[in-house]
């Protein structure tokens, strides 16, 4: 009964292996190999327990006979059980031998680990990454690629959760972590493997099927480790180039043109009537404070609002009355500008208007410190926005709409969805007060 | 009738290497159950100080899967304190319940019986093996109870991992952690030379190695890797306890 089931089960059960996506085929045929072998053996057990159950049971008078060695059988069950483990070890051994030989012309990509974020390199023009080193890490150089070496500049950055690659074409990924161990597995790319500090790592694979997965980290590397996220897009190779052609360069991320402040601050005149003057923010008309925000954060928000991913929902009210107002912000030029200007206005710190319990607060905090920085400054490499001395009222709301999918649920915002899942770790209202509070406590650091 | 002898050896076995001998004998109550010495009932209490240890890890594995099941519901289970669950469930199941219990339970009673030893070769070697294995496991529970709660590292505690702020009992806990590791090592250190030299040592006229039962040999296997395992483990704990 119990073998039967068990068989059954293997065949009807809805749980199976994720379709594949990729060349490794040969990786399923392995563990079907495994199933096969030791499914045979455990019905044949089963049967033979069965048997024996039944041939053996007691008789009156029956005896055991002893016999405590019989080499003939030892010899026959030795050599069956060898064959059974060759069976299932020797087509892994064949798999493996092709997993480490990667092919020549695979399209190389450098996927870069840090708690709880992905970060991609693509080799450039002359299809060679630039040298790195950790001495080179900074809050605008999340890879730690090398200033000094010619073969960098035309790295391509990729600073999204989200990797393009090409139909059909082999890639090896080079895997490093910046932090703590960290796995980059996509189930249906049959592809994981660990990421650890100190060491790069490889794997690689052909997409075979056009669409979108999940990248999910597998090891554990920290409260934040469900929110690490990403997706591959596999893409026809003509709408891969187009998303390459998108992305910048190291050496283009470097010499980005600032925006004209004079253009600016004729733009920011509609802006000011809520955000006031000195994009001080005004919580009577719910305008969060702009001014000594990060730039790049601005602009993102900007685009967000202007291209719907934010602003949408039914639930965002003040986020709906700002949509409009980005939309009047013609390009990306209009938005480089008025952020310059903003950029140019007097940081002057808001009045905290929240109180909490700070010990709780700090506690609960370490977690926002990974992205946010210890002294919630801001780190651009993390994507992630000032948070210390901003308007506290406007934090509360939107890690309210975090918490409660109002913002972060739209498909084109990945950073929002990688917070709307951190947020969830703020249970109630009093936590997330608590944190405000903390932060309003922090000095710069 | 004469008694039927099913495999007689008495012609050609050996005789035994270890002469007959005179046995610890306990009179008062905690010479016999407490500071006993006796292979039997320290197997007993390594599987009750095992079996409850495990009983709390059990509790633990409850609440992540109510967790997993009905987010939210259970108040307190926060990501922290989901990864202190995981953590201290993954570390007292693998260490302080199931090699306490296969190895310490299963192999001071075994033992003995099955390869025809009147009991360890060191039995008091082994009573401070079991003290030592429930100071361990004491210090683990205090980790429950200190500022910021048990470790929440993960059960394989790797670096810097475990000493990031941020993690879950980045502090008291994980050092606590370490030391429980660390004395549980010297602990099991001792129970398994008693295993593997009277496994070696004290068995039976006539009980060749080939002729251990399958049970001694897996205890026997099992004792000699973690013998050789756990040095490294200890090495480590201490070296991460200084970092």
């Amino acid at each position: 009964m119990l073998a039967l089931g068990s068989v059954l089960f293997h065949f009807l059960s809805p749980w199976y292996f994720t379709p594949i996506a990729s060349n490794w085929r040969t990786i399923d045929s392995t563990i079907s190999i495994t199933f096969w072998v030791t499914g045979f053996v455990f019905v044949a057990v089963s049967l033979f327990t069965a048997w024996a159950v039944v041939r053996y049971r007691h008789r009156p008078g029956g005896r055991a006979s002893y016999e405590p060695e019989n080499k003939k059988l030892e010899v026959w069950l030795l050599v069956v059980t060898a064959l059974g483990v060759a069976a299932m070890l020797a087509p892994g051994l064949v798999v493996w031998a092709d997993v480490v030989k990667v092919p020549a012309d695979a399209h190389v990509v450098e996927v870069v680990s840090q708690q709880w974020n992905w970060g991609y390199r693509l080799p450039g023009r002359d299809g060679k990454l630039g040298t790195v080193s950790p001495r080179f890490v900074t809050d605008e150089n999340f890879f730690g690629v090398n200033p000094a070496d010619a073969s960098g500049g035309d790295d391509v950055l990729v600073a999204s959760p989200e990797l393009h690659l090409p139909l059909g074409v082999p890639v090896k990924l080079l895997l490093r972590s910046k932090d703590v161990l960290h796995d980059f597995a996509v189930a249906e790319m049959r592809v994981k493997m660990d990421m650890v500090p100190g060491l790069v790592t490889y794997v690689w694979f052909t997409p075979t099927r056009a669409g979108t997965f999940d990248i999910l980290c597998q090891e554990l590397c920290g409260v934040g480790h469900f929110a690490m996220r990403g997706k591959m897009v596999v893409d026809e190779p003509a709408a891969y180039q187009a998303w390459l052609d998108r992305q910048q360069t190291f050496a283009q991320s470097k010499g980005r043109a600032r925006g004209d402040v004079a253009a600016g601050q004729a733009l920011y005149a509609v802006c000011a009537a809520c955000h006031g003057a000195s994009g001080e923010g005004n919580v009577a008309l719910n305008a969060p404070k702009l001014s000594g925000q990060g730039a790049w954060y601005l602009e993102r928000q900007l685009r967000n609002f202007k291209q719907g991913a934010r602003g949408t929902h039914d639930k965002d009210v003040f986020g709906k009355m700002m949509a409009p107002m980005a939309a009047t912000l013609t390009d990306d030029a209009a938005m480089a500008n008025v952020v310059a200007y903003i950029a140019s206005l007097p940081d002057t710190p808001v009045p905290a208007t929240l109180k909490g319990n700070l010990a709780s607060g700090e506690r609960r905090y370490a977690t926002c410190a990974a992205c946010h920085g210890g002294d919630g400054g801001g780190i651009a490499a993390t994507q992630a926005p000032r948070l210390r001395g901003m308007s506290d009222w406007y934090m509360a709301r939107q890690l309210k709409n975090f918490r409660d999918g109002v913002r972060g649920s739209h498909a084109q915002d990945l950073h929002g969805h990688q917070m709307a899942l951190v947020a969830g770790m703020l249970a109630d209202d009093a936590a997330i007060g608590d944190v405000l509070a903390y932060v309003n406590s922090v000095k710069p650091r | 009738m004469a008694a039927h002898v099913a495999h007689d050896e008495t012609e050609f076995a050996p005789p035994a290497e270890v002469g007959e001998f005179e046995l610890y004998h306990p009179r008062t109550f905690i010479g016999k159950y407490i500071w006993s010495q006796d292979a039997k009932v320290i197997a007993i209490q390594y599987a009750l100080t095992a079996m409850g240890i495990g009983l709390v890890a059990l509790v633990f594995s409850w609440l992540m899967r109510l967790q997993l099941g009905f987010p939210g519901t259970v108040p307190f289970i926060d990501p922290s304190v989901y990864l202190q669950l995981v953590s201290m469930h993954g570390m007292i199941m693998v260490i302080y319940l199931l090699t306490a219990l296969f190895l310490g339970g299963f192999g001071n009673y075994l033992i003995p019986l099955m390869v025809g030893a009147r009991d360890m070769v060191f039995p008091y070697v082994n009573m401070l093996s079991y003290w030592i294995y429930l100071l361990a496991v004491l210090l683990l529970v205090v980790s429950f109870f200190v500022p910021g709660g048990p470790t929440g590292a993960g059960w394989t505690l790797y670096p810097p991992q475990a000493i990031l702020d941020g993690t879950p009992g980045a502090r008291w806990g994980i050092l606590l952690m370490l030391v429980s590791l660390g004395v549980f090592v010297i602990g099991f250190t001792m129970g398994g030379l008693n295993y593997v030299v009277t496994v070696l040592q004290a068995r039976t006229r006539g009980m060749t190695m080939m002729r251990l039962p399958l049970t001694v040999w897996g205890i026997f296997m099992a004792t000699i890797l973690a013998l050789l395992a756990f040095p490294a483990l200890f090495v480590s704990a201490i070296m991460m306890f200084l970092d």
